[in-house]
């Protein structure tokens, strides 16, 4: 049996867009994820910092989803969305952390959007890279960024010094950053 | 490099900037240096090519070593990966709604009232799902009009419509926030986020506070704002209701008389409404363990013993690509004709591991290993005789579905997984156990014959039997070092009872490859290396044991 009173109502009234734009926004919207958390990493030192900021601005690309007109460049829209984002939140910041200067955010911003679709170039040849990594290496590196032990913790745990942790971590992504550009170069990626 | 470097030798400089690029991703940069690596990026372009290079690879391991990606991150809520885990055209559906669970409500905690929050955002018709599968525990979807009903998996989107099952429990997240559990047999119809219809079996619904639900059933109307309660629907259509905590009011069909009223049923509470007409609400006992409150999560159980979960190895891969072969393989041990495939690596030591891959075909699946072993090609176990344990003496196994209803991950659990832990095996997982598209293949060099062998093994037990040579082409080579070999293995989709409907490219299956290394005798197991295993199955289950261990195949 149906009741007299209905909760239907208790729906607020939602502004409608067309099923081939939510269809081609969300396919936008999930394929861009690595890339617009990548951009906000560049221009934010603190980890935390990104990790709130790459939330605001999917909120906010959730709420402007309706304006977004597939065919058009996403990237362009959401990399733009993201760099106010963070604009706004280096405001909010600045007096507590360091930040760095909105004219250098801009360029940095700038040299990250230009490398569009290389970004997934650079992922891939990442993957590559970690699986030829030394097994203890490997290791370190997963301490340092998979639970996000401090490196504290980490010399800690290894009975090491948090200086030789931080030298070891430095020289393993040196390594991983010259593998990757020898793998984008033999691919004529780079 | 920077004002201040020009003096210094050019890799000195470099060094510098990279430590301080290096500080900043730490996050332990002092504010001097912060200025220092300010200036140098300001003035140089290569500076801040150099620094947009680290912060991206710091980025990126990130994302490859955490659980920071999105999909991870809605994995951690209980949620489903989007592209792999949510089959057909709600994918992109499930995207928004995953972003949105997890992005929407900014905290881990908010998911009680993130879906509505996504569909605001993004303005989904009242067509569009109204709930998701969260949870699934044994639950086998009833039958409709003697036609079996499509499985019910987690990470499924619901619109309005009704959902059956015959057995099991199955949790479902309402866009409004509201969680149902709807224990089998059971049937209940979604109207609205807020509005359920309860057709027959149980239900428990829980709402947070001021989030208003109702539920009716052929004999009573319930609602429920913020708080948790029971309905049942019997075969005589009588309603019990049965109140754990909050506001619940509920009225019975009665026509005439006081029974019209709603009235609050209180905490720790319950009340029978009857299908007569003319009767009022019975009181009946609260019985806090009648009814199924919590679908459990649907991981499978690990040993107890450490040393048990060390023999399923350290997997770290999950997934691997089968590509299609764009022309015929030559099946000879030599793999340079291997140009469409995409390899992995597995690792044990310097000395053992195995760097594997898949191609496929519309006749065959292709597979081809370079393995790292000391002790090569020394298997003396005759699978004319000892099929069941050939792998003892070293070689190649791997579990593949070609199960595309089912998908990844597969659902099945041999006998072994419930005798080891000695546990009951229900009587519907003994069914999806018996799954002839689940097979394991074992894949050795006899040495004592010099022949290049091929067992098979299908659900539930695996248990492996020789195949004729004439059913495959295979070939295991030596490296000339003699510290390893290459194994190289055409096996048809006729071989292994998928011919009627092979593997495609688009498809996404469950593999696993397990490495067996022997001693010098060629008999006696020494170590291995498990690649391909589904993360989210707790160490301490063999593939053979659960196929839900393993990984995904995803054939392009």
């Amino acid at each position: 049996m149906r009741s007299d009173h209905t909760t239907a109502d208790l729906n607020p009234a939602v502004p409608v867009i067309a099923n081939d734009a939510l269809d081609a926004f969300a396919r936008e919207l999930a394929r861009s994820q690595p890339r617009l958390r990548g951009l906000i990493r560049c221009l934010l030192f603190d980890r935390q910092d990104v990790e709130d900021v790459w939330q605001d601005t999917n909120v906010t690309l959730l709420k402007k989803a309706a304006d977004f007109r597939p065919g058009t460049d996403f990237w362009a829209w959401a990399s733009q969305v993201a760099r106010y984002q963070v604009l706004t939140h280096c405001k909010k910041i600045k007096r507590d952390r360091l930040v760095l200067a909105e004219d250098l955010i801009q360029q940095i911003a700038a040299e990250v959007i230009d490398r569009g679709g290389q970004l997934d170039d650079r992922r891939d040849a990442l993957a590559a890279c970690l699986a030829r990594l030394p097994r203890t290496q490997r290791q370190l590196l997963e301490m340092r960024y998979g639970p996000k032990n401090s490196i504290e913790a980490i010399a800690e745990s290894l009975d090491r010094s948090a200086g030789s942790i931080r030298q070891a971590l430095f020289r393993i992504r040196g390594t991983l950053l010259a593998c990757i550009e020898k793998r984008l170069a033999t691919e004529g990626v780079a | 490099m920077t004002a201040e470097n020009n003096h210094l030798p050019r890799p000195w400089a470099d060094l510098r900037l990279d430590r301080l690029i290096d500080a900043a991703a730490e996050g332990d940069l002092p504010a001097d240096d912060a200025a220092e690596l300010a200036r140098c990026l300001a003035a140089d372009p290569d500076a801040r090519r150099r620094y947009v290079d680290w912060m991206l690879l710091d980025h990126s391991i990130d994302e490859e070593l955490s659980a920071a990606g999105v999909a991870d991150m809605v994995d951690m809520l209980g949620g489903q990966r989007p592209a792999s885990m949510v089959p057909g055209r709600w994918w992109r559906l499930a995207a928004i709604i995953a972003i949105g669970l997890v992005l929407a409500a900014g905290t881990l905690g908010g998911g009680i009232v993130t879906l509505e929050a996504v569909r605001a955002s993004v303005g989904l018709s009242r067509r569009e799902p109204l709930a998701e599968v969260s949870r699934v525990r044994l639950a086998v979807p009833a039958t409709k009009g003697g036609k079996q009903a499509a499985a019910i998996r987690k990470g499924r989107l619901i619109g309005a419509e009704r959902i059956a099952i015959a057995s099991g429990a199955i949790e479902l997240t309402l866009a409004s926030g509201c969680m149902i559990v709807l224990e089998g047999p059971g049937e209940v119809e979604l109207v609205s986020p807020n509005e359920t219809v309860l057709h027959q079996g149980v239900i428990v619904v829980r709402c947070a506070e001021g989030v208003v639900v109702s539920v009716d059933t052929p004999t009573a109307w319930i609602s429920c704002s913020g708080g948790e309660f029971a309905a049942k629907v019997d075969q005589s259509l009588s309603t019990d209701v049965q109140v754990y905590e909050g506001d619940v009011v509920a009225r019975g069909g009665a026509k005439t008389g006081s029974g019209q009223f709603p009235e609050r049923i209180a905490p720790r509470q319950g009340r029978r409404f009857s299908a007569r007409p003319d009767s009022s609400p019975e009181t009946i006992a609260f019985s806090p363990e009648r009814f199924t409150r919590r679908v459990p999560d649907g991981t499978g159980i690990g040993m107890e013993s450490e040393l048990e979960n060390e023999k399923t190895g350290r997997p770290r891969l999950e997934s691997l690509v089968v590509a299609r072969a764009s022309e015929p393989l030559t099946i000879d041990g030599d793999l340079s004709d291997w140009k469409d495939a995409v390899w992995f690596r597995g690792t044990l030591s310097a000395a053992e591991w195995v760097e594997g891959a898949m191609l496929h075909d519309a006749d065959h699946l292709y597979v081809a290993a370079k393995v790292g072993d000391p002790l090569p090609m020394r298997n003396s176990v005759d699978p004319q005789f000892d099929a069941p344990l050939v792998w003892q003496g070293g070689g190649l196994q791997i579990f593949l579905s070609g199960d595309r209803a089912t998908g990844w991950p597969a659902d099945a659990n041999g006998p072994s997984y419930y005798v080891n832990r000695k546990i009951e095996a229900p009587f519907a997982e003994r069914l999806k156990a018996e799954n002839p598209r689940l097979v394991t293949l074992v894949m050795t060099h006899h040495a004592a014959t010099n022949t290049d062998r091929l067992c098979l093994g299908r659900a539930p037990g695996f248990t492996a039997t020789e195949l004729p040579t004439s059913s495959f082409s295979g070939r295991f080579v030596r490296r000339p070092d003699g510290r390893g070999y290459t194994l190289e293995y055409a096996i048809p989709w006729t071989t292994l009872g998928f011919a009627d409907d092979p593997p495609q490219s688009g498809d996404t299956l469950a593999t696993a490859w397990e490495l067996h290394l022997s001693d010098e005798t060629g008999r006696l197991w020494r170590n291995q290396i498990i690649e391909i295993r589904n993360q989210k199955e707790p160490p301490g289950i063999f593939l053979f044991e659960r196929a839900a261990t393993w990984g995904r195949a995803n054939f392009r």
